[in-house]
């Protein structure tokens, strides 16, 4: 059996580290908090944006003919954008998506060559550069997401997709569904998904069009939604994050907690066995001088 | 009192406005737009400006930078990229970007077509952003 004195230091390093997990749960609690916040304040206009598409795409056929909806023949080139995280300790929250995406690039070994790897999150980053070469981290986007950086993305995408460069843009990265609840889902954006009517409530397509022109208002409408989605998937990625981390320390923290009332119990059982002992030894000499 | 239409003023980052106003103004492609209780239907992109509305009787204003309009029966749907209401405009970083812009665009002899159309982007902004904040004092 461990001395009295080691289940003691023992004890303190516990409480020590319980007392780190908790403020990083509440630290999490707080961002957590915010992100999802911004993702509430984010849905009316993605929706409205989404609503637009779609009554729009019903009535002009010029939506679906829009080279960033046409679908590719073949698929040969392919960007594939991981959202991971700039810091750890967040559960299984970018192993998950790490994992998910080496089975992607073993299941599609044969044009292994043609897929671009870049990431967002330097946890990422960090773990795929170890094996694939020249690949990037795309940064300023996680720790305040901005639209217009949103916007400035989707823009490049859009040119080396409609330039021939690339025949699809695939996300890889963890669905918001609640606080304890993240879903690594593969996206593709681009070709854009013309967005359906089906569950639409409005029901006034839109046949009327004004300034400055039908071409160039659908372009922009196409274009924003591109930005739009991307930004919204950005969003949902730090709020899952978040809720990861925060889950990730509430349970280090129970841990913890478990483990002093263990520590505790093995600490008062030597300390007892001590005492019982002494008292024996006291006892067996008290008879001996008796004797 | 005026008829009354549902005004949803929505940007990718926040909602903003949403609630019953009986006149709307956007700065469209074309020049300024009115909408009044049973305007016809139709969608239009918006250029950086002020957009206005009345609501139970008070104007207000917002610098807008962008973005599309929807009018259909059931209301306005101002869908913009970025909106501003007075309060939250930095007056000094507004005129400090005017000036910075203005002094750019002096010299615009020397520099390139894409140049000087961002800069003449960050003026209008800017400009803008004056008129909004100007507006609520």
């Amino acid at each position: 059996m461990p001395s009295l004195r080691h289940i003691r230091k023992r004890i303190q390093a516990v409480k020590n580290t319980e007392q780190i997990t908790r403020a990083m749960k509440m630290v999490a609690a707080a961002k957590f908090r915010r992100a999802q916040e911004a993702v509430l304040q984010a849905r009316p206009y993605a929706r409205e944006m989404r609503s637009t598409l779609a009554r729009l795409a019903a009535r002009h056929e010029e939506v679906a003919a829009h080279p960033l909806l046409a679908e590719r023949p073949q698929v040969e080139h392919e960007d594939l954008i991981v959202l991971t995280s700039d810091r750890g300790l967040c559960g299984s929250f970018n192993s998950n998506v790490i994992r998910r995406v080496e089975h992607y690039l073993l299941d599609n070994a044969e044009r292994r060559d043609g897929i671009r790897v870049s990431t967002i999150g330097l946890k990422g980053f960090r773990y795929f550069r170890k094996h694939i070469e020249g690949i990037h981290n795309i940064e300023g986007l996680l720790a305040r997401p901005s639209y217009r950086r949103a916007v400035e993305m989707a823009e490049e995408m859009a040119e080396r997709f409609t330039s021939g460069q690339i025949d699809r843009v695939t996300l890889v990265y963890n669905e918001f569904r609640s606080a304890v609840q993240q879903v690594v889902t593969f996206r593709q954006l681009l070709p854009l998904e013309s967005p359906s009517t089906e569950g639409e409530t409005r029901p006034d397509f839109i046949d009327y069009l004004y300034e400055p022109g039908k071409p160039e208002l659908l372009d922009r409408i196409v274009r924003r939604y591109l930005a739009n989605q991307l930004y919204m998937i950005v969003l949902e990625s730090v709020a899952s994050e978040h809720g990861a981390r925060m889950s990730a320390m509430e349970n280090a923290t129970n841990n913890a907690g478990e483990m002093i009332q263990q520590l505790t119990m093995v600490y008062n059982k030597a300390r007892q066995a001590t005492i019982t002992k002494e008292l024996m030894e006291i006892v067996g000499g008290a008879e001996a001088l008796k004797g | 009192m005026a008829d009354t239409f549902q005004l949803r003023l929505l940007t990718p980052e926040r909602s903003l406005f949403e609630g019953p106003v009986e006149a709307v103004i956007v700065p469209g492609e074309n020049g300024q737009l009115g909408v009044l209780a049973g305007h016809t239907k139709l969608v239009t992109t918006l250029v950086p400006g002020v957009v206005r509305y009345v609501a139970s009787g008070q104007t207000h204003q917002v610098a807008a930078s962008g973005g599309f309009a929807e009018v259909s029966p059931g209301g306005v749907t101002i869908l913009a990229d970025t909106a501003e209401p007075p309060q939250e405009i930095d007056r000094q970083r507004a005129e400090r970007s005017r000036q910075e812009a203005l002094q750019a665009l002096a010299k615009r002899a020397e520099l390139d077509e894409k140049e000087v159309s961002r800069l003449e982007a960050r003026l209008a902004r800017a400009l803008n952003r004056l008129k909004v904040a100007d507006s609520a004092r």
